[in-house]
Formats: C-alpha cells, sequence, structure tokens
C-alpha cells in the first residue's frame, strides 16, 4: 500500500514539475509552426462539428447562428438587390413597346406589373454555346454571350462528355433508355441536345421556355442537317471542319435571344408615342371640327330668327371657334345687329367681322321715285315748276325755279339721293317776277290809303320772296282835274311817297324809276272812272333784258 | 488546328495520374489519390490540342469503364514495373482499347523505372509484339521524368500522321 502512495506522490510531483515546461513548449510551437498545426487539425475538424452536431445540434446552432444568420441575410440582401437593379433599370427605360405590352399583359392577365417584371428577368439568358463531338468530347464550336466567358470550354467539352457518357451508361442499365438532358447549378442550366454524333450543351441562366428548347432543337437540325458528313468524319483535325458556317449557325441562338432586346432598346421611347399622338391629334380634330360646326349652325339659326337679317345672304366659317362672316348688308346698323347677336354665342372666342356695307338704293327706279317725290315736294311752291328726267345716273332737270339761291339748295338736296352721280340744270330756268299793280288816291291826296299799303307790302314781299333786282317802275297818272302844277306837285308827292316807303318798309334795295304822265292810264276812261286815273302804277323792269 | 483525345489505360496504381502531372504540370506528388471517374487535362503541342482523359484504374472488382475510352485517337496502356499483374494485364487493355477504337495506335509505358526492377529489353519486345498497333514500350518514370514527354510526343506524331 505505501509502495502505491509514493507512486501517486511521485507522479504528482512530476506533473507539477514538468506541466509549466510542457505549457511553455504548447505555446511555443503554435507560434513556430501554426500552419503545420492547421493543416493538422485541418482534417479533424470536419469530423468534430459532425460529432457536434450530432450529439449537441442546439449548441451548434446557438454558436453558428449569429454567422449564419448574417451570411444569409447579406445572400438573400445581394440577391434581391441585384433584381432590383434590373427591374429598375427596366422602369427606367420607361416607355418601350415592351413595357406598353406588359401593361396590356397585367390587366389581361389580372397579375400584377411587378410579377410580370420578375418573370420577365427571370427569362432566359444564353450564356454559352457548345457544339461537341459525342464520342470524343472534342469541342467543334462555340460562342458565348459578351457579358460571360467560358473558362477554358476544351475541358468543359471534354468533363460534360465524360459525365453524359456516364449517366446515358448508368441510366440505361437501370431503365428503359435515356439520355441526360439537363444540368443544372446555381440559376443556371445546362441544356444537353444530342444528335448521331454530336450533341448542343447550351448553358443557360433563368427560367427557360420552351421556345427555347425548340430553337436548341432547330438549331442542331439545322447542322446535322448540313454538316453530319464532316462531323461524323471529324478526327481532331479542324482545317476539314466549315468551323464558320457552325459557328454562324450557332450565333444565331445568342442572337435570338439578344437582338430583339437590342432593337427595342435602341428605338427611341418617343416613337411608340407617335401612334398615340396621331389618334389623339385626331380625336381632337374631330371633336374640334364638331364644335366648330355646332357653333356654325347656332349662329345660323339666331340669324333666322332675326327678321331684319334672315333677308340677307351672309356666309359664317368657323374654324379654331373663330368666326368668319362674309356678306353685304345695306347699313351698318345691320353690321352690327348681327356683330351683337353673335357675341351672345359664349363658345366662339373671336369673331371676325367682315361683312360689307354696301348701300342697295341704286336701283334705277328706286332713285327715280325718290327724285319724284322730293320734286312733288318742291313743285308745291307755286312758284316752281320742276320735272326730270332720269337715265340710270344722270338726272336732267326741266322747268322753272324761284332764283338761284333755291336753284343752288335744290341741287345741294338732289345731291344727297344716292344713285345720281350727273345733274343736268341747263334747262331749268330762274322764273321772272312780274308786277302789275294800281296804287289808287283820292281826289287831291297823296296819302296811302290802308288797301294801298297792303298792295305796297304785298309787292315788297314778292320781291323779297324771289330776291328780284329789277328795277321798280312807278308810272304816275293823272285824272286831268285841276291845275297841271298842282298835279305834278301831287305826283311827284306821291311817287316819293311809294318809293319811300318801299326803302322804308320794305328796304329794297331795287332801283326805282318814276315816271309822271299828264294823262290818265290807257284804257280808262276820265269821263267814266276819274277816280281810276288817279293812281300810280308799279312795274318792275329788267335792266338786263 | 487539331484536336484529339487520348485516354491513358491500366489498373490501379501504375501511375497514370502521376504521368500525366508530370507531363502536363511537370510535378510529381508521392502522395496516391485514387482517381474516381474520370479527370480531364489539356496540353497543347505544337498545333495540337491534347485532351489527355485519366480515368479510374482497372480493380478486380471494377472493369474499365468503356464508354470513356470512345473517340479517343489514341491510348497510352501504364503497368507498374514492379507489379507483374499490372504487366499482364496489358494485353487485356490492349483488346479492351481495340474494341472500342479499332487499331487507335497504342504507347506502353512501364512507369516507376526510377526503383529497381527485373524487366529487360526481351520482356520488352515481347510486350511490344502483342499489336501492331503499339508503337513504343518504353520504361518510364513519373518520378524523374525519365521518358514521360517522349512517349507522349511519340504518341502525338502518330497520331497527327494520320489525320
Amino acid at each position: 500500500m505505501s509502495h502505491e502512495k509514493q507512486h501517486i506522490n511521485e507522479e504528482e510531483a512530476l506533473q507539477e514539475a514538468i506541466s509549466p515546461i510542457v505549457n511553455r513548449l504548447i505555446d511555443k510551437n503554435f507560434e513556430n509552426s501554426g500552419d503545420k498545426i492547421a493543416s493538422q487539425m485541418a482534417p479533424l475538424i470536419g469530423g468534430a462539428i459532425r460529432e457536434q452536431i450530432k450529439s449537441q445540434k442546439d449548441d451548434v446552432v446557438d454558436a453558428l447562428y449569429p454567422v449564419m444568420g448574417n451570411m444569409i441575410s447579406k445572400f438573400v440582401t445581394k440577391s434581391l438587390e441585384e433584381l432590383l437593379n434590373k427591374i429598375n433599370t427596366q422602369i427606367q427605360n420607361g416607355l418601350s413597346i415592351e413595357t406598353i405590352k406588359r401593361k396590356i399583359k397585367a390587366k389581361l392577365k389580372g397579375v400584377s406589373e411587378s410579377e410580370l417584371l420578375i418573370q420577365e428577368n427571370n427569362q432566359t439568358k444564353i450564356k454559352a454555346v457548345l457544339l461537341i463531338h459525342k464520342e470524343s468530347g472534342t469541342l467543334l464550336s462555340q460562342v458565348e454571350n459578351e457579358q460571360s466567358q467560358l473558362n477554358d470550354p476544351d475541358m468543359l467539352a471534354s468533363m460534360m462528355t465524360a459525365i453524359r457518357s456516364f449517366v446515358n451508361d448508368w441510366a440505361s442499365n437501370n431503365a428503359t433508355h435515356s439520355e441526360l438532358g439537363e444540368i443544372e447549378y446555381g440559376g443556371n442550366k445546362i441544356i444537353i441536345e444530342a444528335s448521331g454524333y454530336s450533341y448542343l450543351s447550351v448553358i443557360t441562366e433563368g427560367a427557360i421556355s420552351p421556345h427555347i428548347y425548340k430553337e436548341i432543337r432547330e438549331v442542331l437540325e439545322d447542322i446535322v442537317l448540313n454538316y453530319a458528313d464532316e462531323i461524323k468524319k471529324f478526327n481532331g483535325n479542324f482545317d476539314k471542319l466549315p468551323k464558320d458556317a457552325i459557328k454562324e449557325k450557332l450565333q444565331t441562338l445568342i442572337n435570338n435571344e439578344t437582338q430583339p432586346q437590342s432593337s427595342s432598346k435602341k428605338m427611341h421611347p418617343l416613337i411608340f408615342i407617335i401612334p398615340f399622338l396621331l389618334i389623339g391629334y385626331l380625336c381632337y380634330a374631330f371633336y374640334q371640327d364638331y364644335v366648330d360646326y355646332r357653333i356654325q349652325s347656332e349662329i345660323y339659326k339666331r340669324l333666322e330668327q332675326v327678321p331684319a337679317l334672315s333677308i340677307y345672304k351672309i356666309n359664317i366659317d368657323v374654324k379654331d371657334k373663330i368666326a368668319t362672316i362674309d356678306g353685304k348688308v345695306p347699313f351698318k346698323y345691320h353690321k352690327n345687329l348681327l356683330q351683337e347677336n353673335i357675341q351672345e354665342i359664349q363658345e366662339i372666342q373671336e369673331i371676325k367681322n367682315n361683312i360689307l356695307v354696301t348701300p342697295t338704293l341704286t336701283d334705277p327706279l328706286q332713285v327715280s321715285s325718290n327724285i319724284a317725290y322730293f320734286l312733288a315736294g318742291l313743285n308745291q311752291d307755286k312758284h316752281t315748276n320742276l320735272s326730270y328726267s332720269f337715265d340710270y345716273n344722270t338726272l336732267t332737270l326741266y322747268g322753272i325755279v324761284k332764283n338761284t339761291t333755291i336753284k343752288n339748295q335744290i341741287l345741294q338736296e338732289l345731291q344727297k339721293i344716292k344713285g345720281i352721280q350727273n345733274i343736268n340744270y341747263d334747262n331749268v330756268t330762274i322764273a321772272t317776277l312780274t308786277i302789275d299793280a294800281n296804287i289808287y288816291f283820292t281826289k287831291g291826296s297823296s296819302q296811302l290809303s290802308a288797301q294801298a299799303q297792303t298792295i305796297l307790302l304785298d309787292i315788297i314781299s314778292k320781291i323779297n320772296n324771289f330776291n328780284s333786282k329789277d328795277t321798280i317802275v312807278l308810272n304816275s297818272y293823272s285824272d286831268m282835274i285841276g291845275d297841271q302844277i298842282i298835279n305834278e306837285k301831287l305826283a311827284k308827292k306821291r311817287l316819293k311817297d311809294i318809293s319811300d316807303f318801299f326803302k322804308d318798309m320794305g328796304n329794297l334795295q331795287n332801283k326805282i324809276g318814276t315816271q309822271i304822265h299828264f294823262s290818265a292810264p290807257p284804257n280808262i276812261d276820265l269821263k267814266k272812272e276819274a277816280h281810276k286815273a288817279r293812281c300810280v302804277n308799279i312795274s318792275l323792269k329788267n335792266e338786263e333784258k | 488546328m487539331f484536336t484529339y483525345k487520348i485516354v491513358l489505360v491500366g489498373n490501379f496504381g501504375v501511375g497514370k495520374t502521376s504521368l500525366i502531372k508530370r507531363f502536363v504540370e511537370n510535378s510529381f506528388s508521392e502522395e496516391y489519390l485514387s482517381t474516381i471517374g474520370v479527370s480531364i487535362s489539356k496540353k497543347t503541342i505544337d498545333n495540337a490540342t491534347i485532351m489527355i482523359w485519366d480515368i479510374e484504374g482497372h480493380t478486380e472488382f471494377k472493369p474499365i469503364f468503356k464508354q470513356y475510352l470512345l473517340g479517343s485517337k489514341g491510348f497510352i496502356i501504364v503497368a507498374d514495373l514492379l507489379r507483374e499483374e499490372t504487366i499482364d494485364a496489358i494485353k487485356n487493355h490492349i483488346e479492351l482499347c481495340h474494341n472500342v477504337v479499332k487499331d487507335a495506335p497504342i504507347c506502353i509505358a512501364l512507369n516507376k523505372s526510377d526503383m529497381p526492377h527485373k524487366l529487360d529489353e526481351h520482356n520488352l519486345q515481347a510486350i511490344k509484339s502483342l499489336s501492331p498497333t503499339i508503337i513504343e514500350v518504353v520504361k518510364t518514370s513519373a518520378k524523374s521524368g525519365d521518358a514521360v514527354e517522349n512517349i507522349f510526343f511519340k504518341l502525338n506524331q502518330k497520331i497527327t500522321s494520320q489525320l
């Protein structure tokens, strides 16, 4: 027993003594050869983690949670960001035929536009197309999308062939004859389409629509149809293979994918607006036309309701709510009436009133009747007697007027009648005033009786009225009773009184000629009519004549 | 321009992968990593691109996968100088190759020549006489690089002359 105890004590003592040294050694070892330790530890870590998960799953989850959570969220964020960017670009591309198509499609399908956008973004993008010799795995031809260049396509072709061989062999052993059609990795897919001596490997990204398969098949068929023999005999020598022609055919797959998009991008989005603008413009034009037509009808309707205007021919043309009115009316009154009526229509923006005011009284019958009417008025005066003839625009007057003043007045008035251009006056004469009046006196008296004064005033009035410049001739007659000297005095007195009367009462400027006759007036019988012999005869004498 | 495929055939562990590694990368590793399925390397000589298929070695339980041999323009059959059964298997390998690709040129690499071995010139002739399609029977060493390039060049020469 004591031996055993001693052994334990020694062991403990040894541990105490060595452990600091060992710790130092380990530390030193870690410092100096960390890489070596890491490489030695590496294979163990996988196993250790597996073991830990098996026994303490929750611990591992807790430990990794912060890291994994961040990692996943980072990945998701990144993916969403990319998707968002794509969608943003699509939206920024703005109005294109694609956008319009999408909008219509969204309405028809009853799904949101964003959903369609996401779908669109998931659309197939062909990254590369490889034509591979089926047996040897030699890459016969290849085309790549510019944005996704393949790394070592020769190797890929060989590996694809190996994988394909393996799968096909395995499948044919396990089931009915079937071939590897697709390989998927990440968001990518390799579509394999095989023919007798070659196959196509198409590396795609995103969702694949059935038409892509169709296109791939068509291209392969095309190649096989044209170059089956060359491919069959291909032994590694590319000089014997129509490489360019094949490449061209493969290129169609990538072109089909990219061309429609690029071409639509090249077109300015505004181009797509043109048809809409055109339709819009046509609609607008039709509407405007309709509005104009309505305004025009409204104007005509109103004009018909105004009797003063309805008789005239008036043209109304409405364009862009601007009414242009043409026509002829006799008076400004009609023009204004028209303007007032049209202004009441609120829809009209502007009125171009081109109405001409043209007097319509140029009808010769009308003019003639006007003249007749005027002359009839004038002929009311007993000293005026005018007649006329009217030859469309020349008026010829005949007859007598009282004096020159009246003549001029008539001329002025006649010129006011529209439709008369010339007036021929040659046949109009001025009426001459004839006076033959006797002033009788009582026996031995020179006094002007009331009756005599009345006669004199009448003469004054006539002379004034005619504006006559004729000389007033006074002839004094005698009854031959009494002394001749007295009679002469009496005669002189009588002549003077009458002359004075004319001057004082009539303010006449006419010359007055007097003559004293020592006899009775002619045709007076002194014995029977002595009272008619005591008189002064008054007459007018035209000096010019 | 040529591009063609050759396949290295042989029992497991004879050094097929090492030979390719020496030829393509000019490197060698003592570590043994068994090839699973197939591994493909590319090497360009002059105007020819050679796709070198390194396939899983033949074992008692797992025969060589014929599909991998399809379309090959030539074969390098590899044997281990130190393991007699691998040399004996050459005959079967030649048959297999010709089954798949009739009259394909074959080079035979007897590997690990850096190690002491008993095989003499007489034995080499015996192997060569196995098939008229055999161009060359060479002792190689992936470790030292001895005759490795030579064997690939010889095969390339033969193949390109036929294309």
